[in-house]
């Protein structure tokens, strides 16, 4: 099994090192043209050879990348969950983030590493998703990652109507999505009777008795306990009788890099991203509809 | 001169400000308190049906489950307290009397019963709790400075939590 990974990557680090090599010798002999003008070389270092060389890492990564989960990973997700299913090319789609009303959506938006399945009864669907904002200041543009990491839908056993989002306090609270939700009905921002959780989270609802109904003192002990126990800024979103969880890691899982063959160090590392899955359906399976209808 | 002009304007908007956010306060308290007059309603409803239901079943142990007072509109906190308390005594007279009789206890109707109540108390509880929460803000606004002024110029009282008022009811007891 790992011998096929290895010959993928092998291929790959291969193609990269002639592309690599091929570049730096069209370079070579152009700067041995004896000329002043030092313009085609400059062209082609800058818009002709770079590009390849990246194009051709970038490629060879993502077949390494997919034959490791193709390979690998799809063993390790089957063991561990139930009724699955994968596509490690594309996840969520725009649309369906979008109908959370979760995470604002920039400029540009990726998600890939689809996982839906089963665990301990509780159906879920997952996936990496990272959102980009492009910021122009006069002449100078620049990206900024607005959030990336896991977005994970569960279904709820408690029936609504409204829609509710429990946002993790930023910075000097500068994340005030009320802007983002300008075309949503009336939305209110409601205080539990917990201090520590209102300090923690803000709430905003289209119902505010229907946000008490769903989160009861006991969900909520075990929102904050996501919150606690994994790295980055929660999103819970009760949507649709969904509940939805976005985890701000800055993270994308289930990486490897070109040059790097499949380790133990790197095997631990995606067990302890599918360990966060089964951690959080574990906190929330109480809450969640635990019949056979899938999401 | 001017300025002075601004500055008084200024200040009054600001006191229109802090006079409507006390309003509204007062608003979203009375709106969650119909919350808890639905969920009550609600409870009722399915308690009497519970009751008929139940009477099939035990017509040689007693005649009649006694009513509970029924919720009506623009009941007090402590009328909607005892009548809450009447509901919860039914309820477990009800549940300890299909103990006694196996077959209502497995019948369909009664489990359906049984699962509606769960529900309707989780509507319940989230209600008193909303309710709770809005009178917490609205007491706030009337005890900090400075809307307890604007507070006590409008000659505001301070609204009573759900939880205090069941506290001091009296029971209304209900035979079976």
């Amino acid at each position: 099994m790992s011998e096929q990974i290895e010959q993928v990557r092998q291929k790959g680090v291969k193609q990269f090192l002639i592309a690599l090599i091929g570049a730096l010798l069209v370079l070579f002999l152009l700067l041995m043209i004896p000329s002043t003008d030092r313009m085609p070389v400059l062209m082609f270092g800058g818009f002709g050879g770079l590009p390849i060389v990246l194009v051709v890492l970038g490629n060879a990564e993502k077949k390494y990348h997919l034959a490791y989960k193709d390979i690998f990973l799809r063993s390790l997700l089957e063991n561990e969950f139930y009724d699955v299913t994968l596509n490690f090319e594309e996840g969520f789609s725009k649309e369906e983030i979008a109908s959370g009303h979760l995470v604002r959506l920039y400029d540009r938006f990726y998600s890939d590493d689809y996982i839906a399945g089963k665990y301990k009864d509780v159906a879920f669907e997952c996936s990496d998703i990272k959102v980009e904002d492009v910021v122009r200041s006069g002449k100078h543009t620049h990206v900024v990652t607005r959030f990336q990491g896991l977005y994970l839908k569960v279904n709820l056993k408690k029936e609504f109507t409204g829609w509710t989002v429990v946002r993790e306090k930023e910075f000097l609270d500068n994340g005030n999505p009320r802007p983002f939700w300008s075309e949503m009905p009336e939305i209110e921002k409601v205080s539990v009777e917990s201090e520590e959780f209102n300090q923690k989270f803000s709430i905003y609802t289209s119902n505010g008795e229907e946000a008490f109904y769903l989160l009861t003192p006991h969900f909520m002990e075990k929102l904050y306990e996501i919150e606690r126990r994994y790295e980055g800024r929660c999103l819970f979103g009760f949507v649709c009788g969904q509940l939805h969880i976005a985890i701000d890691s800055r993270k994308d899982h289930f990486v490897l890099n070109l040059f790097e063959k499949v380790n133990e160090y790197r095997i631990a590392e995606h067990q302890a991203e599918i360990d966060t899955i089964k951690g959080i359906i574990e906190l929330v399976a109480k809450e969640c509809e635990t019949t056979c209808n899938t999401l | 001169m001017q300025y002075i002009i601004i500055l008084i304007a200024l200040v009054l908007v600001y006191l229109v400000m802090m006079h409507n956010s006390i309003v509204y306060a007062a608003m979203k308290v009375e709106e969650s308190k119909s919350g808890i007059d639905v969920a009550l309603s609600k409870r009722y409803a399915i308690l009497t049906n519970m009751q008929e239901s139940v009477k099939g079943y035990v017509k040689h142990e007693s005649e009649v489950l006694q009513q509970v007072t029924k919720i009506r509109k623009a009941m007090s906190l402590q009328q909607l307290s005892n009548a809450n308390e009447q509901m919860n005594q039914l309820k477990s007279r009800l549940i300890a009397l299909a103990e006694s009789y196996p077959d209502l206890k497995a019948s369909d109707l009664f489990r359906q019963f049984q699962d509606s109540i769960v529900d309707c108390e989780d509507h319940l509880q989230a209600a008193r709790r909303f309710y709770n929460s809005n009178v917490t803000l609205y007491n706030k606004k009337l005890l900090m400075f400075p809307t307890s002024i604007i507070a006590s110029w409008m000659k505001k009282e301070k609204a009573e939590f759900f939880e205090a008022a069941m506290n001091e009811k009296g029971y209304v007891s209900v035979k079976i």
